[in-house]
């Protein structure tokens, strides 16, 4: 069995790894109505997927100014970013940032719409960002 | 890595604020966009499609209460001013890189903005040290600090 680890599953922006990643959470949905009718035999409902959604979030220990004023910039502008993800591979010298292409591969647009950065003492500096998918993942 | 304790808040009644928050111990930067479903009928396929409508921030911190005569008050907020800013009066306040003696020699600006404060929660624990919490509502937008030119 050849598992991929946490550390090569990694959320992409504009086709770049998030640098300093730690954590990633991607969610599919698909929005169910109850599509049973007096005509449905039973009790039981009959699910039927009307419309679909995705986001994504990811933590990252991004402390660098220049990386803290970007976000921000990106939040700002409410506009669609390119997000994806991909396995990348671990070989040495690469931050395991580079795309492996893996079949599991998606990518979309997003909305940059929740974000934090935490700033504590004697703590690193931690940046969450919360992405709504819009429009159909390819 | 840079760690927490080197970016800072900086707040005051005037623009351009150089008071940092007195012995501060955590401070958080939240922002979040109100997004709404905008898919149609011309929409191709299931997935949804969302757009921002509409965008807010709060910053939240939490510092050590000082005795008035300590000296790191000096030019600095203190319980006494933090508690003097929960009225709806506009705030100025920067984020930035800092460094130096006390970490209170600002080296670049991250971002800056006005805002005001909407709640300060006081803490006096047996056995522990004396703490505030406070919240400011951001008014208005965030503005991107400028970077050096060598940054």
């Amino acid at each position: 069995m050849s598992k991929i680890k946490g550390q090569n599953f990694r959320l992409m922006m504009a086709g770049s790894a998030v640098p300093e990643e730690t954590n990633v959470s991607i969610t599919l949905t698909g929005n169910a109505e109850d599509t049973s009718t007096k005509d449905t035999e039973g009790l039981f409902t009959q699910e039927t997927i009307v419309s679909t959604a995705w986001s994504a979030q990811v933590d990252s220990y991004q402390a660098e100014p220049s990386q803290l004023r970007a976000i921000i910039t990106t939040f700002i502008a409410a506009t669609e970013v390119a997000v994806g993800w991909d396995q990348t591979t671990g070989a040495a010298g690469t931050q395991n940032r580079t795309p492996a292409n893996a079949n599991f591969k998606r990518s979309g647009q997003a909305l940059l719409n929740d974000f934090t950065m935490q700033f504590d003492d004697r703590a690193t500096v931690n940046v969450s960002l919360q992405f709504q998918g819009t429009g159909a993942l390819s | 890595m840079k760690k927490g304790q080197y970016y800072r808040l900086l707040l005051s009644t005037t623009a351009n604020p150089t008071k940092v928050i007195a012995a501060a111990k955590t401070m958080s930067l939240h922002g979040s966009a109100q997004t709404e479903e905008s898919s149609t009928k011309d929409t191709t396929g299931d997935a949804l499609e969302y757009d921002v409508v509409g965008q807010s921030y709060d910053i939240t911190g939490s510092g050590l209460v000082l005795t008035p005569s300590d000296s790191l008050n000096t030019g600095a907020n203190g319980l006494n001013d933090m508690e003097g800013y929960v009225q709806d009066t506009m705030l100025y306040w920067r984020i930035c890189l800092m460094e130096g003696t006390n970490n209170r020699t600002v080296v670049e600006e991250i971002a800056h903005g006005t805002c005001k404060c909407t709640q300060l929660q006081m803490q006096g624990q047996n056995k522990q040290n004396a703490s505030y919490n406070y919240t400011l509502n951001g008014y208005g937008a965030i503005v991107v600090g400028t970077a050096p030119s060598n940054d």
